[in-house]
């Protein structure tokens, strides 16, 4: 069942950038052709600016795009008339859930591709080896010997983000739901709580470890952190992507709790 | 088993409202019944119960000796009071998607139907007048060789010539050895094909006779006994 759900799970989101995909990579093709006329012309140069801002608003409309349209997509077919037809479907919701899921990082991971494909295209071939070398020292100052090792740890941590960001809102829709009135209101409530939660707790740990650190007790720690970069920088990745983990598990089991037991359709 | 419905104390509460009080029901295979009360009775909770969409608060619901769930799912074919169809797919992609769900989905039924109606299966749902859309929905629950249809309000909304074929889309098409229930309040349009029929008032079962029955006993019709019970 979860094949054939994603697989319609990916008609619609091959519907909804079918146009808007090759349109991005067209504006980069643009500007790549634009760099070519090195010339001081005024007016070349203005087309020229003009076709990087182009490309910066096509590629961050598009990883917008990707977020908005995952976002409405689950409310839409879960929550709206379209539910009737999504729970009356002989699957088990998280099923349902795990799809939706699949389905909006498939298509975020496109959308990202092709933006970084799109800034590859655009971008002169020697100012490509000047911002290669700039990486490849930035890389050797902190001590990375694998690059390859951090780059798939650094790709991972993204990944485990984008999918903890998206189940958080669907728990917030999810709550949104339960309301009679003013459900999308609820939703955005129930982020802006959450929001308002992590930035109390982030300052509050902050403070105390400040604090802490005033005693001089984290003096050893620092020490390591400016000796070893690289560690610290596999140890941060690797935090971070349990703690995304372990929050989108939170935001999981929320969904699905209240999707089964207090489902509110309109 | 011939029972395909089993409501023991069925009780269903949206905060203090009592949507359903302690409903004790049993609905037999192959039979048509109308589930017959006003607006606000409980009929569409005591629908979307049967369809998993909602739990109850207390009591048990079984369907073919299940609880609501996905194997339930596999045999009830389910018509919602308003249009569930994503309005950017084809007739014909709607009709993929029940082919991929429903193994007793019968696609060149839907098809046949489709073209009686005049729908083309390239058409967009959004392309579809407000009446077709109606019928492409039911078209599609009884296109279903299901054990079970459960059909909400079909006819309520609808213009009287597009009530008749409503209800003969579904008289035509629905698996005897099945069940079909109706939700409805208007019943002089489907009293003459129903077997039984449910009245239900503020939550509760107040009436569940054959029709036959209740005709004898009252000397009246389904409908004018359901204008005597619920007069204001």
């Amino acid at each position: 069942m979860v094949k054939k759900l994603l697989k319609h799970e990916l008609i619609y989101y091959f519907r909804s950038f079918i146009l808007f995909l090759p349109i991005v990579l067209l504006v980069a093709i643009m500007t790549r052709v634009f760099t070519l006329f090195d010339s001081e012309n005024v007016f070349i140069q203005i087309i020229r600016g003009s076709s990087y801002l182009m490309l910066f608003v096509a590629c961050f409309a598009l990883i917008l795009m990707s977020v908005v349209v995952g976002v409405v997509r689950f409310y839409k077919n879960m929550y709206s008339a379209e539910g009737y037809l999504t729970f009356a479907l002989p699957v088990k919701n998280s099923e349902h859930i795990f799809v939706k899921l699949a389905g909006a990082l498939i298509c975020e991971v496109i959308c990202w591709l092709v933006v970084i494909l799109a800034v590859i295209i655009s971008i002169k071939g020697d100012m490509m080896k000047e911002i290669t070398a700039g990486i490849s020292m930035l890389f050797t100052e902190m001590g990375i010997k694998n690059v390859g090792l951090f780059i798939a740890e650094y790709a991972f941590a993204i990944f485990v983000s984008l999918a903890s960001t998206m189940l958080l809102y669907y728990a917030c829709i999810t709550i949104g739901q339960t309301a009679k009135k003013n459900r999308i209101l609820l939703a955005v409530g129930a982020y802006f709580i959450y929001y308002a939660a992590t930035q109390v707790t982030t300052t509050i740990v902050t403070v105390i470890f400040m604090m802490i650190s005033l005693t001089g007790a984290f003096d050893g720690v620092i020490q390591i952190i400016e000796n070893n970069p690289a560690i610290v920088l596999h140890v941060v990745l690797g935090l971070g992507a349990i703690v995304s983990i372990g929050f989108g598990a939170l935001c999981w089991f929320i969904t699905q709790k209240i999707m089964t037991k207090k489902l509110n359709l309109e | 088993m011939s029972e395909l419905i089993r409501c023991t104390g069925l009780t269903k509460k949206y905060g203090s409202v009592l949507a359903l009080d302690k409903v004790d029901l049993a609905i037999e295979k192959g039979k048509i019944i109308g589930i017959l009360g006003p607006n606000g009775s409980g009929k569409t909770t005591l629908i979307k119960l049967i369809n998993g969409l909602l739990t109850p608060s207390e009591g048990s619901i079984l369907v073919n000796g299940q609880a609501p769930g996905v194997e339930t799912k596999k045999i009830v074919s389910y018509l919602p009071d308003n249009n569930f169809l994503p309005a950017w797919m084809t007739a014909e992609q709607i009709i993929n998607l029940f082919c991929d769900f429903y193994d007793d989905f019968r696609p060149e039924l839907a098809y046949e139907m489709l073209d009686r109606l005049g729908v083309d299966k390239k058409t967009r749902l959004k392309n579809l007048s407000k009446g077709n859309k109606e019928k492409v929905c039911l078209i599609l629950i009884m296109s279903r060789n299901a054990q079970l249809y459960v059909l909400d309000e079909p006819i309520a909304a609808v213009d009287p010539a597009t009530r008749d074929y409503v209800i003969s889309t579904i008289i035509n098409n629905y698996n005897p050895e099945a069940s079909v229930l109706i939700s409805t309040h208007l019943i002089s349009d489907i009293e003459n094909v129903l077997d039984e029929a449910i009245f239900i008032n503020k939550g509760q079962i107040v009436l569940h006779k054959s029709v036959d029955e209740i005709r004898e006993e009252n000397a009246m019709s389904v409908d004018g006994l359901f204008r005597e019970v619920f007069k204001w």
